[in-house]
């Protein structure tokens, strides 16, 4: 079982739909977020790069990469960073001590931490049931929705919740998965494959 | 036991210099920044998601190689026929080394952890495969190695062991301050941060070590000189400057290359950080580092005797600016750094200075290391006085 | 669009993965790093099942398309919100807006009981009071006016804030304003779109377009004037979908934006001008007998004649009772060398000019040639911008490729010249045979035929006279108390779904006419608006997850939401609110307070429409979800504009490509004059009134302002959703380089837009993207957001005559560092 997240960036519009998905399912705390879009462009979210009327813009959504050979856990000195069932990288925030290294780490920026206790901006408790209370003074990141994978279901951020149908979830080791299929059909790329990372989210071209 | 130990306490309140009184006051700041700091979290810091190393880890790595060089320092003497001369100093820069300098090391450490109740974790559930791993079994190597040899030292003067020996377990301290490389790779082997995925990095770390100490080694020798514990020509304090000195050159060479390597590129990554360093945000720290280096290389070579302590202190601050600005300037510049939403997007006018807790808790550590160099040297017996038993 | 809907691992293989890495873990010891504590985590994440439930709600606010949701419910929470599943997969879905109605639901910054203002207007100092007292006040104080002024001097502002037919769509607002005889603010947005389309199609209002999967079959979609990337995910997921099935598809528009990023072919075109393109377009094709000729003489009023004298067709006299059909029109008949009508005439011929009984005629498409002939392509060439060759192809490809779709938003009808442009637009799709066959025609717009009976529930059962005056011309009236020349005192205002002061232009008018003359004003409101926040007082609606209703969209479905949690705080429904109000002015009879929305939605679901497709309130119940038009839910054929399951409406079938009988859309004292009839029968191009260099404003104000619709906000709707301020915070300014450089703005600082009419202070944003001579400054923030003034302070209230729609984008500015208080 390898669990691969395809991104189609030819039709990622770059809503952040995704985002909310996220954000919502697992209650994230005020000013985290550990999907992103990010845009491929100017010095601002959402504008054009280069020169008039040439200027280009697209959208590179980032979260987690659960990479097969993460540099987050190897970096780890106390075992808070693992990789768990389907190739995930997953964060234990009860053993976390909050040392950041695997911030440092990490190519993609993909984790966040928790500088100050978790507040919402509701007061009610939103999120899946099944996600772990968010903890002051350790690091979090994206768990491809563990909770939901356990399951059946796919991350929050896949599936018909993308308006524009850009991201799909599946194993890499059922050749008739769809995410097998299109990966076998359409030329893709991996973030920063140079750096030996191997990363589980595939980005279609 | 215990009434004598209160007793010396006492005593040592009872006796303690003006000194000694500024060094504790700011050292109970320090312990009161840290409680603020635990009790609200790091957002107190200035710290956030790209800047997630900020002084106190650039604290930490200073530290590390102070302790490192001090041991190089306190084991060359014995293993090579030429330092012969500095042998009298290894017995005060290993105990500053493996002591000091050790424990201002764990400090910053702690302060830097999100979590610091769970440091036990970091003895229980010790990862081998994590480079802050290795900067542990370094640092408590360090310690140990550190009173082992003042306590080889001691019975040597005492005529209790042989040379020989002293040689064996000085060999042993040498090799234990050259892991202060490993240090270098909780940086140099992160593969995600290309500035410092780079085999110069262990080596810069190397020099900055034994500038970092021998700055530091240089005040405490002249401290100790004019409280006649120990006997210092000035020839051969004028020796160990120029020595430093040809170790701040070697380390801006490295910083020089660094840069010149970027703008050559003349885009990129390496060309964004050169940029960002020498005209960017980062120019002013940069340029503070640029000044006290060669300052103190230009100090430290004059015959001038008055200038020596100056240049100790302006390469202590030179060495501790190169690790600030090596962690800016890549922190910076992460390999994904497109814009984004508004709190994930490094903005042009972003920049990290120390916030006013986090600079209270890095004052604190100093002097709280300061005031037990202080107690320490009341007790430290005459090394000549040894070395003439 | 397929793809799975679950991963193919069950709980129990994940768990079994999970324990042997856990095992993997003790074995591995401490050298190699392994999931250590996976077997903890397992114990901390229960994995059985939980006590929620699962409610079925529509999204529905103003974006032109109405997403079906599942709202999660746990210990009475709404935790969790996720897309409904439609049988048609590709509709199911929903954007970050639909994501946010949990965090809006439970904002801190929601109205939580009815406050009263103290102090002067919008000082922002409340007192809390009772429901009870709130209702006297307000059924007292309208009491009063309606007896002392008459029931006009009470209106009624009802606008698009909820489009769910219970509490939004101004049903029951109408039925109180009916009660009263009250002055009903007449919207003005987006009229010049659905007029323009009207003269061709002859639809009603919002309902010239297609169901959004009829793009599909077409071959070119055309983007025009709106950037669905952002504002219309919805519809984008369709474009998107056909264009990776090979549509062409292009996007035409002054800036290079996330959609042109996206198409084919962008064309870049100053800003108003966009008229000029088309009719030339039209021009070129009948010219170089690009027209699919075919169509346009069985499907348009192309082959009938028209009267020279006096324009009107020439038509055969029908008895008393029987409306004129297409039979009845005259044609020349080629065969017969004659003039009959339709139905006699066998071949009946397009062009010519003839004479019978000493009346000239001439058939429609020869005048529409003619008319045509004045616009080259190298005219609209110089004027719009567009390179000819760009322009030839365009129409070229056009008339050749296959099925065309215009997707439009009603961006383009921010103009003075917007009406127009939608009439040409219709022009050019008849020319070229695109309306009413499979993937042809309009997308984008509104499609909305309400199957519903808004008339029982709108009209009570004693009606007075009322008067519905556009919304900015009411700002005259308020500051003459002055209408059609005659007294017309104005006095109270009730706002209901309705955000009037933030999104209607001109905004300072509200303070120099509006607020000297307005003495009572009531708003029922979720949050504090520019309009709750000028109020007297405030009562708080119940948001929309705590409200039953029924709504129709995607003009196939009608929806049934429930009420998923309760009211949350004090708050009420629109619906039982607008009834409290009724009974404490007396009209008790029309609206029982024992009638609660499901009775409501009851009579609106008494509906010949509904009951033809089988569709009852059980029915809906059990399903939530029901199509009352076109084919069986799975889809077979997408409902088109003008084909199988809609007609075109006019009188005689058929596309108008003359505009026999020209009207205002709304008379509301405004100066006609019959030579400007005549001249709206056939589109034209007559620049925008401001917003053009020839304006001897432009040199004072030399950039064109317009309110791009950002991802974050509909309208003004979800201006306070924390998330989505997290990730958009404050207002921009977006600029180009060269304007933001020509003026020493720097990336990031503070900016103020001015014109004569006001100011708003934002964040500059260069966008290299953004074309030269625009500034944009995204829609849907309110006053207090700015630093100074606001973006609707600058926007015109200007009323195209003719169209009777506001025209937002008709403005003029300029931009100027801000030195001012940060």
């Amino acid at each position: 079982m390898r669990y691969a997240l395809v991104i189609d960036l030819a039709r990622c519009i770059g809503c952040m739909t995704c985002s909310v998905a996220c954000k919502l399912e697992n209650n994230l705390p005020d000013g985290t977020w550990w999907n992103r879009v990010l845009t491929v462009g100017g010095a601002s979210m959402d504008t054009a790069g280069g020169r008039f009327p040439t200027s280009t813009l697209s959208y590179l959504p980032i979260q987690c990469q659960h990479c097969e050979n993460p540099p987050c856990v190897k970096a780890c000195p106390v075992g808070a960073t693992y990789q768990g069932a389907g190739g995930i990288v997953l964060q234990d925030y009860d053993r976390c001590i909050g040392c950041r290294t695997c911030m440092m780490a990490c190519p993609y920026s993909a984790r966040t931490f928790n500088m100050k206790k978790p507040a919402y901006s509701v007061d009610v408790k939103l999120g899946d049931a099944m996600v772990p209370e968010h903890q002051r003074g350790v690091v979090e990141k994206c768990t491809l929705c563990f909770h939901r994978l356990a399951r059946g279901e796919q991350p929050a951020c896949a599936g018909d919740i993308c308006p524009a149908r850009a991201r799909l979830f599946g194993d890499l080791d059922n050749p008739y998965s769809e995410v097998s299929k299109i990966l076998h059909k359409r030329p893709f790329t991996r973030l920063h494959e140079d750096k030996g990372t191997s990363p589980r989210i595939y980005y279609l071209k | 036991m215990l009434m004598s130990w209160t007793r010396e306490i006492a005593k040592v309140i009872h006796s303690m210099s003006m000194g000694m009184w500024i060094s504790l006051s700011l050292s109970v700041i320090g312990i009161g920044c840290w409680i603020i700091q635990m009790i609200l979290g790091m957002q107190v810091t200035n710290l956030d998601n790209f800047n997630a190393w900020g002084v106190y880890i650039a604290g930490f790595v200073l530290a590390t190689g102070i302790a490192a060089g001090c041991l190089l320092f306190s084991a060359f003497p014995w293993l090579f026929a030429w330092g012969e001369n500095y042998r009298k100093y290894s017995f005060i820069s290993a105990l500053f080394g493996g002591s000091i300098a050790v424990m201002a090391a764990g400090l910053f450490v702690l302060a830097d952890l999100g979590s610091p109740e769970r440091i036990w974790l970091f003895v229980t559930k010790l990862r081998l495969s994590s480079p802050l791993a290795w900067d542990a079994v370094s640092l408590a190597s360090f310690i140990i190695l550190g009173i082992c040899f003042a306590r080889i030292l001691c019975s040597y003067y005492k005529n209790k062991t042989t040379l020989n020996r002293v040689r064996s377990m000085a060999l042993a301290v040498f090799t234990g301050g050259l892991l202060v490389t490993l240090t270098s790779f909780a940086f140099a082997g992160q593969v995600g941060r290309p500035l410092w995925n780079n085999a110069g990095q262990t080596l810069s770390f190397l020099f900055a070590a034994i500038i970092a100490s021998l700055c530091v080694l240089i005040p405490v020798f002249s401290w100790l000189a004019k409280n006649k514990k120990i006997d210092l020509k000035q020839q051969i304090l004028a020796k160990i400057c120029n020595m430093t000195a040809m170790f701040i050159l070697g380390e801006l060479i490295f910083v020089f290359s660094e840069i010149l390597i970027g703008l050559y590129a003349g885009a990129g990554e390496d060309y964004a950080a050169a940029k960002w360093l020498l005209s960017g945000n980062g120019a002013i720290f940069f340029w503070i580092e640029m000044t006290c280096l060669l300052s103190a290389f230009l100090f430290l070579i004059s015959s001038n005797v008055k200038f020596h302590l100056l240049g100790g202190l302006f390469g202590l601050a030179g060495v501790f600016f190169i690790k600030y600005n090596m962690l800016q300037s890549q922190l910076m510049h992460p390999l994904i750094s497109n814009s984004g939403p508004f709190i994930y997007t490094i903005r042009a006018d972003y920049f990290y200075i120390p916030s006013f807790i986090e600079t209270g808790i890095c004052v604190g550590i100093v002097a709280f290391s300061v005031f037990v160099c202080q107690i320490g040297m009341r007790y430290l017996p005459k090394i000549d006085d040894m070395e003439k038993a | 669009m397929a793809h799975e809907k679950t991963v193919e691992v069950g709980r129990r293989t994940f768990l079994k993965y999970l324990a042997m890495s856990a095992a993997g873990a003790e074995l591995g010891g401490m050298l190699f790093p392994a999931p250590g504590n996976a077997q903890q985590d397992l114990n901390k994440i229960p994995f059985g099942p939980k006590d929620e439930q699962t409610f079925i709600t529509v999204c529905r606010g103003g974006c032109n398309w109405g997403c079906c949701l599942h709202v999660h419910v746990r210990d009475g929470i709404a935790y969790k919100i996720t897309p409904a599943p439609y049988k048609d997969s590709r509709y199911t879905g929903m954007c970050l807006r639909g994501l946010s109605h949990i965090q809006r639901t439970y904002s801190r910054n929601r109205i939580k009981y009815p406050m009263r203002r103290i102090g002067e207007r919008g000082g922002g100092h409340w007192e809390r009071i009772t429901w009870s007292e709130a209702i006297e006040e307000i059924g007292r104080k309208l009491c009063h006016y309606r007896d002392e002024y008459g029931g006009q001097s009470i209106v009624m502002d009802a606008q698009a804030g909820n489009l769910a037919m219970v509490n939004g769509c101004g049903t029951l607002m109408n039925r109180l304003g009916n009660c009263i005889g009250a002055t009903f603010s007449g919207d003005v947005y987006d009229r010049g779109s659905c007029h323009g389309m009207y003269r061709v199609m002859g639809c009603g209002d919002y309902q010239s377009g297609n169901e959004p999967s009829a793009l599909l079959d077409s071959k070119m979609i055309v983007i025009w004037g709106t950037n669905p990337v952002y504002s219309g995910p919805h519809v984008w997921r369709f474009i998107q979908e056909a264009h990776s099935n090979g549509c062409r598809t292009v996007c035409l528009d002054p800036s290079r934006s996330a959609t042109a990023q996206k198409c084919d072919e962008w064309v870049q075109v100053v800003p108003g001008s966009d008229t000029m393109i088309v009719l030339a377009m039209c021009n070129y094709i009948l010219e170089h007998g690009l027209m699919d000729t075919e169509f346009v003489l069985n499907n348009s009023n192309a082959p009938f004649l028209v009267r020279r004298d006096t324009g009107e067709m020439y038509i055969r006299s029908v008895p008393e009772g029987r409306k004129p059909s297409e039979a009845d029109y005259f044609v020349y008949d080629s065969m017969s060398k004659r003039i009959c009508p339709y139905e006699e005439a066998s071949s009946v011929a397009l062009e010519g000019s003839y004479e019978i009984d000493g009346v000239q005629l001439d058939t429609v498409f020869t005048l529409l040639k003619k008319h045509l002939s004045q616009y080259t392509l190298a005219d609209a060439s110089e004027i719009s911008g567009v390179p000819e060759p760009v322009l030839r192809n365009l129409a070229e490809t056009w008339s050749k490729i296959g099925p065309v779709t215009i997707n439009l938003m009603y961006s383009l009808d921010h103009y003075q010249n917007g009406h127009l442009f939608f009439q040409a637009a219709g022009v050019l799709q008849t020319l070229t045979g695109n309306i009413g066959r499979p993937g042809s025609g309009f997308s984008g717009v509104f499609i909305t035929d309400t199957p519903f009976n808004w008339r029982r529930a709108a009209i009570p059962s004693k009606s007075l006279p009322t008067n519905t005056i556009p919304s900015f011309h009411l700002y005259n009236v308020w500051r003459d108390q002055e209408y059609k020349g005659k007294p017309y005192p104005l006095k109270a205002l009730i706002t209901a779904c309705s955000n009037s002061m933030g999104n209607y232009a001109e905004q300072g008018r509200w303070f120099s006419d509006i607020f000297p003359n307005l003495e009572f004003w009531v708003v029922l409101e979720i949050e504090m608006t520019d309009c709750a926040r000028h109020a007297d007082i405030v009562l708080p609606a119940s948001y929309w997850l705590e409200l039953y209703d029924v709504r129709n969209v995607y003009m196939r479905y009608v929806y049934e939401a429930e009420r998923a949690i309760k009211p949350l705080h004090e708050s009420k429904p629109d619906s039982e609110i607008i009834a409290l109000i009724g009974n404490a002015m007396g009209y008790g009879e029309d609206f029982p307070l024992d009638r609660k929305e499901e009775d409501w939605a009851a009579i609106l679901m008494d509906s010949e429409a509904l009951r033809k497709r089988g569709i009852t309130r059980e029915s809906l119940h059990e399903k939530h979800m029901q199509p009352f038009m076109g084919g069986d839910e799975i889809q077979d054929e997408a409902i088109v504009r003008g084909g199988k399951y809609s007609p075109i409406p006019t009188p005689h079938g058929r596309l108008m490509l003359y505009w026999e009988n020209p009207a205002p859309r709304v008379d509301f004292g405004q100066k006609i004059t019959p030579e400007m009839l005549r001249k709206e029968r056939f589109p034209y191009f007559r620049p925008p009134a401001e917003a053009w260099k020839d304006n001897p404003l432009h040199k004072k104000y030399p950039l064109v302002f317009i309110q791009e619709h950002a991802r974050f906000r509909t309208h003004t709707q979800f201006f306070e959703v924390p998330m989505l301020r997290e990730l958009d915070p404050e207002p921009l300014a977006k600029m180009g380089r060269e304007c933001a450089e020509s003026r020493g703005i720097r990336d990031g600082e503070l900016v103020e837009v001015f014109n004569d009419r006001g100011h708003a202070v934002a964040r500059a944003v260069i966008d290299d993207g953004m074309g030269p001579g625009i500034i944009s400054i995204p829609k849907g923030w309110q006053r207090h957001q700015f630093i100074s003034g606001s973006y609707q302070e600058l926007t015109s209230s200007e009323l195209e005559p003719m169209a009777v729609g506001g025209t937002w984008f008709d403005v003029l500015v300029d931009v100027r560092p801000w030195s001012g208080d940060k």
